[in-house]
């Protein structure tokens, strides 16, 4: 059964007068013990349709159609109290904690342990204060540092008590938000591997959010490609990301333009090539192929259609008129 | 709790204090005229009386002397003596300080609660139409001079209803037990503490307000509801809390203000305490008691701030570290 199943999903942010479509019918799902990554520039609506799940959107938000449906119940139009209960508990965050995602006036092991308090208040306090203890030491923290506060800590150190925060509540899906961006690049591998290696030893289904090609690579089974706010390209990971001699096995080509401007360290020493233009106005109507204007490969039938999404090798689609022409 | 900090702390305020002391007696010193031409003013004084005046109140002395002489006696308590009550300025003040310490006690504890509360209120439910009445109203209020509001409280409760009492502290010639007495005190009470508290709980639930919605933004507050915690407890336990420190500045900085503002509202209801007697003692010109006064103020305000350095330890253990 899946964890997650996203269908159709469209948010809009209202902006002064008009609006803009941050999310334009997404469908997605999480398989149980699944690792996910979803790629995209900024503004592409990666975090906002992560921050929908729990129903977390910014109050100018609104989610205008489709469905959430996380382990089997259907999350839109809950109250507030209902959401409460679940969150944390169904779908816990990893946000960006080297940053400013813990409490800067509480004490570590007090967030995690108002995680457990918050959802289990028959757990007694001294039972939920030994699992806080075993959390921290779970993330690789010497439990003698639980009572720091934030800035007592190094940013990976911070990230990996916000894991450690995360998996509290023994949450089915973890949405991870740039767990690394902000960390220096040994933090980086070290909270990559922990990620990877949590979500094997607690079965989590994973999703993780992030702009960084080679982060998704290590810890994902699969990537998902979004651009302008719609999935352009998903499949296996090893596919969408191999790259071999210069080939790549790559459909779309904002996938591919997102992997040109990261160089492979163990390929020919290449200046990153990088992508002319800024994405499109998503406050207006787009007609055919959003990443038209961009493409390098652009057709006519580009700029008048919106491309279909086609299935590639199973697993792998693409939203793309070159993957259309090449299927058939 | 750092020593170091407190240290440092403490002989900051040492030093201010010293400072303001120094302050205090050159103010009085550089302002145009003598109390003795200010007694000789009738005409009636010739140059031998002048003179003996000006011995008396040790004016014949070089400035640096008196300056020193003015230490040694405030280190011995001796603040001087009054000009018009002819009576030591301590124990004139001694009649004041615990009115004021009342009445302005009384306002500021309330205010802060009220003032939080409303402005907690506010933010947590910005831009909505409790917000707006609540930031208009308090806008309006704080915007009005003490005096004015204490003059229409008057107005309404003492012209329209007679409802309360508007001038003095107790009834006089009043013969009930004490607890009679103590109940004639806090009726007298309520309409200068009432003005105080309208003027200053307005600025508190701006202040606290502004904190608020600055600190609801943060990354860590999705951190706290992406937790699953309740609204009350994000907005009380996890946004108040880091809006706390704006708020003690504040309090700090209001004891000055609403000591400034009790001068007007002690004068407008005829309140006996500091506010009263120091706007009698500029109309009489007694500048001992004035002296006597602004020493205390300064000392209040400067302990107050002292006390905001020390919260901030206990609040933030961000200061703490550094």
């Amino acid at each position: 059964m899946s964890v997650l199943r996203i269908s159709d999903l469209t948010i809009d942010y209202r902006l002064g007068e008009g609006s803009v479509r941050a999310v334009d019918h997404v469908s997605l799902e999480i398989e149980a013990g699944e690792a996910v990554g979803i790629v995209g520039e900024s503004g592409c609506g990666k975090t906002t349709l992560g921050l929908s799940v729990p129903l977390l959107l910014p109050t100018n938000a609104s989610i205008s159609d489709g469905q959430i449906v996380l382990n089997g119940e259907s999350l839109i139009g809950r109250s507030e109290e209902e959401m409460n209960h679940l969150r944390w508990k169904s779908v816990a965050f990893v946000f960006q904690g080297a940053m400013n995602a813990l409490n800067p006036v509480h004490r570590i092991d007090k967030q995690i342990l108002e995680a457990i308090q918050t959802h289990e208040p028959e757990t007694s306090k001294d039972d939920a204060q030994a699992r806080v203890l075993e959390l921290i030491e779970l993330v690789g923290i010497s439990p003698s540092r639980a009572k720091s506060y934030p800035h007592e800590f190094s940013g990976g150190m911070r990230q990996r008590a916000m894991i450690a925060m995360s998996l509290a509540c023994r949450p089915s899906l973890l949405i991870a938000d740039e767990p690394t961006t902000a960390l220096d690049v040994i933090s980086q591998a070290q909270i990559l591997a922990l990620l990877g290696e949590l979500r094997r030893q607690e079965n989590l289904s994973l999703v993780m959010i992030s702009h960084d090609l080679s982060a998704i690579k290590k810890v994902c089974d699969r990537i998902v490609v979004m651009y302008a706010g719609v999935i352009v390209e998903s499949g296996p990971t090893d596919t969408v990301l191999r790259r071999k001699n210069g080939v790549v096995t790559a459909a779309h080509p904002y996938t591919k333009a997102l992997m040109g401007a990261h160089p492979d360290l163990s390929g020919e020493r290449i200046l990153a090539p990088g992508l002319v233009g800024n994405p499109p106005d998503l406050s207006k109507p787009i007609t055919g192929c959003r990443f038209a204007a961009r493409c390098p490969e652009a057709m006519e039938v580009c700029r008048t259609q919106t491309p279909p999404t086609v299935t590639i090798t199973p697993g792998h689609s693409a939203a793309c008129h070159l993957a259309v022409r090449s299927a058939s | 709790m750092n020593a170091r900090y407190f240290v440092r702390k403490l002989s900051t305020l040492v030093v201010t204090l010293f400072l303001t002391v120094s302050f205090n007696f050159l103010l009085f010193h550089v302002l145009p005229g003598s109390p003795v031409q200010l007694l000789a003013r009738s005409g009636h004084y010739d140059a031998a009386a002048k003179a003996s005046l000006t011995k008396l109140f040790g004016l014949n002395h070089g400035l640096l002397t008196q300056y020193f002489i003015y230490l040694k006696n405030m280190v011995q308590g001796d603040l001087g003596f009054s000009y018009t009550y002819r009576k030591p300025v301590t124990t004139v003040l001694g009649a004041a300080v615990g009115n004021t310490v009342l009445l302005v006690g009384t306002a500021t504890a309330i205010t802060v609660f009220i003032g939080i509360w409303l402005g907690v209120k506010a933010a947590s439910r910005a831009n909505s139409l409790t917000d707006t009445a609540i930031t208009v109203t308090s806008l309006t209020l704080w915007s009005m001079p003490d005096f004015f509001t204490g003059m229409i409280l008057i107005f309404a409760a003492g012209v329209w209803t007679h409802v309360l009492p508007i001038s003095g502290i107790e009834t006089p010639g009043l013969t009930v037990g004490w607890l009679g007495h103590l109940l004639d005190i806090a009726k007298h009470l309520i309409l200068p503490a009432l003005t105080l508290m309208l003027v200053n709980a307005a600025e508190f639930s701006l202040i606290t307000r502004n904190a608020m919605v600055d600190v609801m933004v943060d990354d860590y507050m999705v951190t706290a509801r992406a937790k699953g915690v309740a609204k009350k407890v994000i907005v009380w336990h996890h946004a108040l809390r880091n809006a706390l420190l704006p708020i003690v500045t504040a309090t700090a900085l209001y004891v000055g203000m609403v000591l400034g503002g009790a001068i007007q509202v002690e004068t407008v209801f005829s309140w006996p305490g500091m506010g009263l007697l120091i706007y009698n003692s500029v109309e009489q010109r007694d500048y001992p008691v004035l002296e006597g006064c602004f020493l205390l103020f300064a000392i209040a305000v400067i302990a107050t701030n002292f006390i905001s350095d020390i919260l901030y330890q206990v609040l933030d253990a961000r200061v703490r570290n550094n």
